[in-house]
């Protein structure tokens, strides 16, 4: 009945960028902050609970459960600074995190356009 | 929330950098003001950033303030000039013109900064968008 109900792709692919979307946000926090004295960087841990959450072989229903109700959490980085007044934001390391960021983005958007381009084919019968 | 909350954390950057960067203008302009509306000469003004928490503890950065220099002022010796002191000193604003073109290298690095933040997301929600196309 519900086809993307019982697709684990899908889900899965819908739930790393939302975890994208998440770290995308963190570092936007991080470079707004890269004057602000006392700013600890923030950043998102979302690989790991997601490999976590599939690591034993489950039915398809509870891996389903899994990958919904996963949750990501935006964690601060230890008393780690690069300035004198105790600014914990690398410029840097910021612009590469974005970059990393945006490139997985553009391919989970990429993977799950496939993945939609399937069903429409599916849909017409196999035609085009 | 998502994309668009990281649009608006850039958003706050950018707003909080200016800030700086017109704050370190008028220091610059009043680099020799030796009177000021109350006839005081002009100090060197300050923004002080602070992170700002929202959903999520993500809300960007806000100016919290814009404080005085209370450092010394320089104090030049001018008989003649109608600021003078008993003394014939005249006291100047405690601006380095140096030390304010540093911190506009600075502050338009970090604005610079925020726009890619602000690029970056503003992509990401277009191609999202565009999955929805048929």
């Amino acid at each position: 009945m519900d086809i993307l109900a019982k697709d684990i792709t899908f889900s899965l692919l819908a739930k790393s960028l939302e975890g994208l979307a998440l770290r995308q946000q963190a570092v936007a926090q991080n470079l707004a902050n890269v004057n602000t004295p006392g700013y600890r960087r923030k950043d998102v841990l979302f690989e790991d609970v997601l490999q976590a959450a599939l690591a034993e072989p489950k039915s398809r229903e509870e891996t389903m459960r899994t990958i919904q109700s996963t949750r990501f959490e935006v964690v601060q980085e230890s008393a780690l600074y690069f300035r004198n007044d105790r600014g914990g934001v690398d410029l840097d390391r910021e612009a590469a995190e974005l970059a990393k960021t945006t490139l997985r983005i553009n391919a989970v958007l990429n993977l799950l356009g496939k993945r939609i381009a399937l069903y429409k084919q599916a849909m017409n019968e196999g035609g085009v | 929330m998502g994309l668009l909350g990281t649009l608006n954390i850039a958003a706050s950057g950018m707003t909080a950098e200016r800030m700086w960067m017109d704050t370190i203008s008028s220091n610059i302009a009043n680099a020799n003001t030796t009177s000021t509306a109350d006839g005081t000469p002009f100090r060197r003004q300050l923004v002080v950033l602070a992170e700002r928490a929202g959903a999520g503890g993500m809300g960007g950065v806000h100016v919290s303030g814009v404080v005085d220099d209370m450092s010394e002022l320089r104090r030049v010796y001018e008989p003649s000039h109608p600021d003078a002191d008993a003394d014939g000193y005249v006291a100047y604003p405690n601006v380095n013109v140096v030390t304010e073109m540093v911190d506009l290298i600075a502050a338009s690095r970090a604005y610079e900064a925020n726009v890619t933040a602000f690029e970056a997301a503003k992509a990401a929600y277009m191609r999202t968008l565009s999955l929805l196309q048929v």
